[in-house]
């Protein structure tokens, strides 16, 4: 309202006088680019047919990881942690550490292009609480023991505001108009959670556990991953429309998945897995950790602390399992490495092409769009007026056309309002992702930012006066979806991380779900594996004492 | 030169009075503008000076403008005169629509007159030439100047006596709009023209009338409801910085800042205020020598931190070079706070307070060790927690980075908004200080303009010895400060949460108090 007034009367004022003095000069001409290009096009390069050449200059390293990911410098960092003293030599086929955590340059700072945030870790989750205490995030301890994280990653309040007849308010249950019955559902959801969350299988394990290698393999428990989350939800009474766009909301924030294309195992788990480990827990606002610029401060830390060689802008194009040989371009020039163990860093498809073999199973992948926003200041809606995560509410659009909302990259700096950079978040959740995959990779840049504009226009409505430059991200394979079936059966994701040969496998897919918690454990996990392997020294094992069966076997 | 339309000589007594009247709506019109410049902008002589010299010389533009009008005068005179009545009419509230929703406010207030001048400058010659055909000149330019001087006397009376104590000043703009449309659909029954000239003139003449009179109607209650704090009293100055608007008002030597409508002190009480937040700090440790001041720039903090002799120096750390500026450099502000801020002992640093602490947390390689940059006492003056940009400085962090600026045995006092009106903030704060390691005694102390007003003394032990008050102290005595750290059972202590970066539970808590308190 204040907002339309105030522009109408300008509107009305400019039209009549043009060029009066104090006019606004309205919508600015839209500044940006598709980012990422030279990543997609080398890319691609993998895709093209490769023969294994000899009389090529030849390295060596005692361990090569493959992706310079959450996963690969997680492997790096325990290898160095285990004082692993050969050669680790990393390769990132990108100019940018950090895969789908990495942080790009906005002007003001760094911003997020993918992974924004991290939750306070579990008790039982041992690996992410070393990786956090190594870099500088656990200050300290409370009498009881509980760790205190770096208030500075704590993330500010408000976190969340949703956009909801025409104003933000807090959290994210749409309030506004809900009915009784939407409360007393969601009421009834909020006891059922509370119960999923403190459920114990019958193997002693909870039900839902970060990494999800510590969750119970009971299959009783695990029978939840058969039927849909939807309809799950469906036989359990759960018809709110507004409780279940919440609870969608999750699967969209997570997965890039509908409550359709989510397992209700994996739904459940999104809720239930989380009983952070803090100091004062009753104080807490939140158990969100997140920094300028999102996980990329994580990467540029373990960077710092893992030792390795890292190379970036090189492509591994085949990898020998039983030899430990890797080709690998960099700088224009194919290089052959061998080495005594390898560590795949990288998504199931791109293993299955370097070692030219099928992939042992199909997973689904959802694409992302990101959008990153430089604003030189913006008036706050009606409403809340700001918060870290901005999410709009509308009913009218499918969960496949609805987008996530946008995160403040700057919100750590405690500025609330001001010149600042956004990431604005769109997981494509078709149900086959396949087309809308196609359509986002070839879709040129003025119709995507043309595209985020219209969803955001609602919630911030003078965005085009305060837009210094947008600039268009596309995660192909963003994040992999939990599909129906996927976890039943613990074994089979297991079989995605079976040892080859000299290789492992470390990748945030092969928990079936997109996760800094599953790729960092499942790099610390392979790191392990390979120095056993080398007979060099472990040290404890930071996998978690209850580490699941089928990965044990491994 | 192209000939009027029959029966334009029939120009009459009545052309002349309308003379008359458009000389009374164009000083009444040039009045209000002046009135909101002042108002709005502050600073009543510039503002008037200006707003006159724009309005003049526009309607010397809109003079020289009437000779580029030939044909049908008569229908133009009757056009001219209502863009007038709608334009003039509607100018206060327009006025003030553009203050409360465009940063250009100035200019376009400046535009908005410029116009209206111009037109009220196309209305006399447009009369006289009318009117030429029928007298002399030399009659004509008597008659004519004559009746606009009466006029323009008439609305000086009339503007400030009468109108504007009744009517106030949106409804008076608006109902000289009414006359002047009133004159126009007149003029329309003076002269004969085209039929479907005269009946364009009269539809037109119906709706601004219409307009004018649904504005006035509506104009009430909107302008009862402009906030009433800003306009209980005139307003002296005014000030929009980037953080904030200033603005002071000034009636029978009461003096009050508000700082984006909230009321800061009035210099009737805010003795009571000061003496409260400083001097039991003050009188807590022995000679206080180094004392900060957080927040606080109207300089009447430092004011009373300068009455001990034992002071050497005082921080001043305020987000607003605007305010420390004001409160430097214009002599009837720095009267109110005896010119403390330009004691050589005070320095002014225009920071964020939570950057502030945050910098000496890590001291500039080569600066001076950090030994030598605490405080004695240290007294946070912050603006209630309305807003998360403000609730940061009452949080766990905060207060804790506040732990590092405090010398061995100092001090901190900390204003901590109403226990009677918002107890679950008070508390809050209260709470959150004890949290952050400050051993703690909540006081509070009553000021009019606030009512029951609360602070928070700490320090690293209890402070529960005080020494001797200074001289010449309004409001504290010894007993009456004994009496401040006393709750009694109405102002009790309550549970609730701890206010932190990743909660900010204070602001919602002030909100809730503030709600519960408007709604008893
Ligand atoms: C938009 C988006 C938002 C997300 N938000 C969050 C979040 O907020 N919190 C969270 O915990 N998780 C989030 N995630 C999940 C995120 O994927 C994981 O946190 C984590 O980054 C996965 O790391 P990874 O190392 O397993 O995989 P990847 O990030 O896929 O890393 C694989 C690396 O291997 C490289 N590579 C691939 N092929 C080759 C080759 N042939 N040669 C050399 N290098 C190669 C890639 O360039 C990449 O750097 C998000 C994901 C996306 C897409």
């Amino acid at each position: 309202m204040r907002l339309s007034r105030r522009r109408l009367l300008k509107g009305a004022l400019c039209g009549a006088f043009v060029g009066a003095a104090g006019c606004s000069p309205g919508p600015r001409p839209r500044v940006g680019a598709l980012l990422g290009a030279g990543r997609a096009s080398l890319a691609h390069r993998l895709w093209a047919p490769f023969q294994a050449q000899a009389g090529v200059r030849v390295e060596r390293a005692r361990v090569v990881i493959v992706g310079g990911g959450v996963a690969g410098l997680s492997a790096a960092w325990r290898l160095r942690r285990a004082g692993f003293e050969g050669e680790v030599l990393l390769l990132e086929l990108d100019a940018r550490l950090g895969g789908t955590s990495q942080s790009g340059e906005g002007g003001s700072g760094p911003v997020a292009l993918g992974a924004h945030y991290a939750t306070i870790p579990n008790k039982e989750n041992i690996h992410v609480q070393a990786i956090f205490a190594d870099l500088g995030l656990i200050v300290g301890a409370d009498s009881a023991g509980r760790p205190a994280y770096d208030p500075a990653a704590i993330c500010l309040a408000p976190q969340e505001r949703l956009f909801i007849g025409g104003e933000w308010i807090l959290g994210l249950w749409p309030a506004t108009g809900a009915t009784a019955e939407d409360e007393a559902q969601r009421e009834a959801w909020e006891a059922e959670l509370s119960v999923w969350r403190s459920t114990i299988g019958a193997d002693g394990r909870p039900a839902f556990a970060l990494p999800i290698a510590l969750s119970s393999e009971d299959p009783a428990l695990r029978a939840l991953a058969e039927p849909t989350f939807a309809a799950w939800l469906d036989a359990r009474g759960y018809t709110s429309p507004r409780l279940r766009w919440m609870i969608e909301y999750g699967c969209r924030d997570d997965f890039g998945a509908t409550l359709r294309s989510t397992s209700a195992w994996a739904g459940l788990h999104y809720h239930c897995a989380r009983r952070p480990f803090v100091a004062d827990p009753l104080d807490m606002g939140t158990q969100v950790l997140t920094w300028p610029g999102g996980n990329g401060a994580l990467v540029d830390g373990l960077a710092k602390r893992c030792g390795a060689t890292l190379r970036v802008g090189a492509l591994v194009r085949r990898v020998e399992a039983d030899t430990g040989r890797v080709w690998v371009e960099a700088g224009g020039e194919l290089i052959e490495v061998q080495a005594e163990r390898v560590i795949l860093a990288v998504p199931s498809a791109v293993s299955a092409r370097l070692l030219d073999r099928p992939a042992p199973l199909a997973l689904t992948t959802a694409p992302w769009r990101v959008a990153v926003l430089q604003l030189d200041g913006w008036t706050p809606g009606p409403g809340v007026p700001a918060a870290w995560d901005s999410v709009p509410w509308d009913p009218e659009l499918s969960a496949e056309e609805t987008d996530l909302g946008a995160i403040d990259n700057g919100w750590q700096a405690r500025r609330y309002g001001g010149p600042t950079t956004l990431s604005h978040y769109q997981p494509l959740c078709a149900d086959d992702p396949s087309a809308a995959r196609q359509a986002l990779l070839h879709a040129g840049w003025e119709e995507q930012a043309e595209a985020v504009l219209h969803r955001m226009r609602k919630g911030w409505p003078d965005l085009p006066e305060h837009l210094a430059r947008i600039d268009i991200w596309a995660w192909g394979h963003g994040t992999v979806r939990p599909s129906p079936g996927l976890h039943t059966d613990p074994r089979r994701l297991a079989a995605l991380g079976a040892i080859e040969g000299r290789v492992h496998h470390a990748h945030t897919e092969l928990s079936g779900m997109s996760l800094f918690e599953e790729a960092s454990w499942h790099g610390v996990r392979a790191a392990e594996e390979a120095l056993q392997a080398l007979g060099a020294p472990v040290g404890p094992s930071l996998l978690g004492a209850d580490l699941g069966a089928a990965w044990r076997r491994g | 030169m192209a000939a009027d339309p029959p029966g334009a000589e029939r120009p009459s007594r009545a052309l002349l009075l309308s003379a008359f009247v458009i000389a009374t709506c164009g000083l009444i019109y040039e009045l209000v503008a002046g009135a909101m410049a002042s108002y709005l902008l502050g600073d009543s002589v510039t503002q008037f000076s200006l707003v006159i010299g724009t309005y003049l010389s526009a309607m010397g533009l809109g003079s020289y403008m009437s000779r580029y009008l030939d044909r049908g005068l008569l229908a133009r005179f009757v056009e001219v005169e209502l863009a007038v009545a709608l334009i003039g009419g509607l100018e206060a509230p327009v006025l003030f629509g553009l203050f409360v929703w465009s940063p250009a406010f100035r200019w376009l207030l400046y535009l908005q007159i410029g116009l209206i001048g111009a037109l009220v400058g196309l209305e006399l010659p447009l009369l006289i030439r009318i009117l030429e055909r029928e007298t002399s000149l030399k009659e004509l330019v008597a008659r004519v100047l004559f009746l606009d001087y009466i006029g323009a006397l008439a609305a000086s009376l009339v503007f400030p006596l009468v109108m504007l104590p009744r009517l106030g000043l949106f409804r008076t703009s608006i109902a000289f709009g009414l006359i002047n449309a009133g004159v126009a659909l007149w003029t329309t029954y003076l002269f004969q023209a085209a039929p479907s000239v005269l009946r364009r003139l009269r539809w037109m003449s119906a709706g601004v009338i219409i307009i004018l009179l649904s504005v006035f109607v509506a104009a009430g209650p909107i302008e009862a409801r402009l906030d009433a704090n800003l306009f209980a009293d005139p307003v002296v100055y005014r000030a929009a910085s980037p953080y904030q608007k200033i603005v002071l008002t000034h009636r029978d030597g009461d003096t009050r800042l508000f700082i984006n409508g909230a009321l800061q002190f009035s210099t009737l009480d805010e003795h009571r205020y000061h003496e409260s937040l400083v001097h039991p700090a003050m009188t807590a440790v022995e000679a206080p020598a180094r004392v900060l001041v957080l927040g606080g720039g109207d300089g009447m903090a430092v004011r009373e931190v300068l009455r001990y002799d034992s002071v050497q120096h005082v921080t001043l750390v305020d987000l607003d070079p605007m305010i420390t500026s004001i409160f430097t450099d214009r002599p009837e502000l720095s009267a109110l706070n005896r010119a403390s801020l330009s004691d050589p002992r005070v320095r002014v640093i225009n920071a964020d307070a939570f950057t502030y602490l945050e910098g000496r947390a890590a001291p500039a390689p080569g600066a001076q060790s950090p030994s030598d940059d605490v405080y004695d006492v240290v007294l946070v003056d912050f603006p209630d927690p309305n807003n998360h940009g403000l609730g940061k400085l009452y949080t766990t962090t905060f207060f804790s980075m506040l732990d590092r600026a405090v010398a061995e045995g100092g001090v901190v006092a900390v204003q901590a908004t109403s226990p009677m009106w918002s107890p679950s903030a008070f508390w809050c704060i209260h709470r959150t200080m004890r949290h952050a390691g400050w051993q703690t005694r909540p006081y509070h102390a009553y000021v009019p303009a606030f009512g029951e007003w609360g602070f928070v003394l700490a320090g690293r032990s209890s402070p529960v010895r005080f020494g001797p008050l200074p001289e010449g102290l309004r409001f504290l005595d010894a007993t009456t400060r004994d009496l401040l750290f006393h709750f009694p059972p109405d102002l009790a202590e309550r549970p609730g949460p701890i206010n932190r970066l990743d909660n900010q539970a204070l602001v919602q808590l002030y909100e809730e108090d503030w709600r519960a308190m408007l709604k008893r």
